[in-house]
């Protein structure tokens, strides 16, 4: 009770409930804007929470986090284009009910679908936490490196159809982790005797490279569609009542988006489309997926807004982000020396409910905003690609030479955001990037930390944690190869003969 | 318009892209030439262990690079020669690939005239003349990009107060307006 009212008291604090305000109604604008996305407005944001208290920060980012999905839906559904990467699922059934006269359904659907899925995940965090704040302090240093090793692979084996290219760019995220002075014996690794490779490749340097300037040059090089939305009419209240007749695609969505952002390394795609999946083969009219069914809707709404808050599980209780966006926060944790893991949960319980309350509250402030501006925000849904190319390329300097004024690290920014744009090109996918540094970094020194303890290879799995780490990693490759032959047979035997 | 059918899989389908080959081959030989420079850009310690050697780590992470982008070069040289989409070395995808450059070099311009002008002058001028140069000609668009380019500026130096220096120009203005512009623009 103490931790709680302790809690309440930062979070009516001026500061943090501005950083909420601003980061809710940002995130919705953020997200209606196709092109834009989380990742680009973290990525730019984050040198300047820097200056910030931590849970101001923190829930200026989770506020944008939080609520760019639900802004997300606003253009998949009324022009048939996802706002954030992650809605390209509601465009199929939200933009079918719009083409049949249903526009305002299908907005209040998607709201209500994204709040219930985004209140169970912070259900599910509060109510887990006792349990993580118990389990947390069993992961020693090999279990840690298990755990990493576990996001690694499943980063790569989630990338189905691209296995060898995420392979390929999580090692070289993982190899750029590993440039410059090495803390242990200070010998130099591949700085080629450069002053400014000595300090290695900064994780912010490379993320706004590689996700705010890229995707800037992606809308520089583009060309401006014309896009006009007409204005939502009918209740937008009205669909937590249809949502409540499918209850059971709302549990089962937004557990799988729980179970998926609590995994490290697999997100929101596997999570709608298991749900999608499991919507679909449950409903007593599957044949209505892709044409305007409500249950496609919910499933893949609700299976996105699990997600913010169930990946913030591992990356509180073990240090290990889930994906590119908390892999972005972990930064505001170590910048403010609060070492995000098992020691947390004992030493700052009130921060972590504080930043519980802080998921809660995003959700319902992005639900009465959404209530009331939806025919506002389809403003921002005009502004023309390039125009927001250009605005994002200038707020990209922001980001990066606020660092520490460094002109070498805008240039190599701009040289990741050039990589940036190419793998954006060929469709390879950005985040094994981010995540290999993140993990890399994390993996050597738990590695390092453990050799003390290490006579045989086996010692590194001889603990319960890491063992049972460990057997997950085995099924996770078994089960995935078997995938693999199996869908080999199946083309294989759908060939002509 | 025929709606699109309802199939999940759609969205993990991997298609084949011009360049990919190239650039496959291209990552590939890269990781090969980081992998060669090892023994050069790493230290070897006489005496100690494999797993304590400075090398082992960045060696571990070239080797898996390496080994990862042989594979993918492989699957897309293997996917290219059964589909012939596309040429080995299609000059419009690489000359595409070159285009952000004007704009790489347009921000790095921008990067070193904000030491020399300040943040205000510099974005007031830089992001409507970036959208002049995008084709945007009406006075409209023009005054919006530049109250972007002030809201940018309050936002992040006047009210975040983020660590940009001040213009090498604010030097010479008299002591009040110079601290105003240091500190706040």
């Amino acid at each position: 009770m103490e931790i709680f009212l302790s809690a309440l008291d930062t979070l009516w604090r001026v500061d943090v409930l501005l950083a909420l305000l601003v980061g809710a109604v940002g995130g919705v604008i953020i997200g209606a804007i196709p092109g834009v996305g989380p990742a680009v407005a973290i990525a730019i944001l984050l040198p300047a929470t820097f200056a910030m208290e931590p849970i101001v920060g923190l829930t200026l980012l989770l506020g944008i986090y939080g609520a760019s999905m639900y802004g997300g839906a606003i253009p998949a559904i009324l022009i048939n284009t996802p706002g954030t990467p992650v809605n390209a699922l509601t465009t199929y059934d939200g933009h079918a009910l719009t083409r049949q006269g249903q526009a305002g359904r299908a907005l209040s659907l998607a709201y209500s679908a994204s709040f219930c899925g985004g209140i169970i995940s912070v259900i599910c965090l509060i109510t887990l936490s006792p349990y993580i704040a118990k389990v947390a302090p069993l992961f020693g240093s090999r279990d840690i490196l298990m755990a990493a090793l576990l996001g690694v692979i499943l980063v790569v084996i989630a990338h189905r159809g691209q296995t060898f290219a995420a392979g390929m760019l999580v090692f070289f995220g993982m190899f750029l982790d590993t440039v410059g002075m090495e803390s242990v014996r200070y010998t130099k690794r591949f700085t080629y005797d450069q002053a400014w490779l000595i300090s290695g490749f900064d994780l912010i340097v490379v993320l706004l490279g590689l996700f705010a300037l890229s995707q800037a040059f992606v809308l520089l090089v583009g060309r401006d569609t014309p896009t006009r939305a007409e204005s939502v009419s009918g209740r937008l209240f009205s669909g937590m009542k249809e949502l409540f007749r499918h209850k059971r695609v709302v549990g089962c969505s937004s557990g799988f988006g729980v179970v998926m952002g609590i995994i490290p390394g697999v997100g929101e795609f596997l999570a709608q489309f298991f749900s999608y999946t499991l919507a679909q083969n449950l409903s007593r009219e599957p044949q209505l997926f892709g044409k305007g069914s409500p249950e496609g809707l919910i499933a893949s709404e609700s299976a996105n807004n699990a997600v913010p808050a169930a990946a913030m599980i591992p990356l509180l209780a073990l240090g290990i982000p889930g994906e590119a966006l908390t892999a972005m926060m972990l930064s505001v944790f170590y910048i403010h020396s609060i070492i995000p893991g098992p020691a947390l949960f004992q030493t700052q319980p009130d921060f972590l409910v504080t930043l519980y309350m802080c998921l809660f509250l995003v959700n319902v402030l992005v639900l009465a905003f959404l209530m009331v501006s939806t025919n506002t925000l389809l403003k921002v849904i005009a502004i023309p690609g390039r125009f927001l190319g250009a605005c994002i390329l200038v707020l990209s300097f922001v980001g990066v030479y606020s660092l520490r004024n460094a002109i070498v690290d805008c240039a190599v920014c701009a040289v990741f955001g050039l990589i940036g744009y190419i793998l954006k090109r060929l469709k390879l996918p950005l985040v094994p990037i981010v995540l290999g540094m993140v993990l890399g970094g994390i993996m050597e020194q738990r590695f390092r930390a453990s050799l003390a303890r290490i006579e045989t290879p086996l010692d590194f799995i001889n603990r319960p944690v890491s063992g049972t780490i460990f057997a997950i990693i085995v099924i996770a490759l078994v089960a995935h190869f078997v995938a693999l032959l199996r869908a080999r047979n199946t083309r294989r035997q759908s060939r002509p003969m | 318009m025929e709606q699109k059918q309802p199939d999940v899989v759609d969205i993990f389908a991997v298609e084949e892209r011009p360049g990919a080959v190239v650039f496959a081959l291209a990552v590939c030989l890269g990781a090969l030439v980081l992998l060669a420079q090892m023994d050069e850009q790493t230290k070897w310690l006489k005496g100690a262990a494999l797993l304590v050697q400075p090398r082992f780590w960045p060696g571990l992470c070239l080797a898996g690079f390496a080994f990862f982008a042989l594979c993918h070069f492989i699957s897309t040289w293997t996917r290219h020669r059964k589909s012939r989409q596309y040429s080995f070395l299609p000059p419009d995808e690489l000359a595409n690939w070159a285009r952000p450059t004007e704009y790489a070099l347009y921000f790095m311009a921008y990067v070193f005239l904000v030491p020399q002008l300040g943040y205000l002058p510099t974005t007031l001028l830089a992001l409507p003349a970036l959208v002049f140069r995008l084709g945007y000609r009406s006075p409209s668009k023009l005054m919006a990009s530049m109250l972007v380019g002030l809201c940018t500026v309050v936002v992040f130096k006047t009210l975040l107060q983020v660590r940009i220096p001040g213009g090498r120009w604010y030097e010479f203005l008299p002591d009040g307006l110079r601290n105003l512009l240091i500190l706040y623009f």
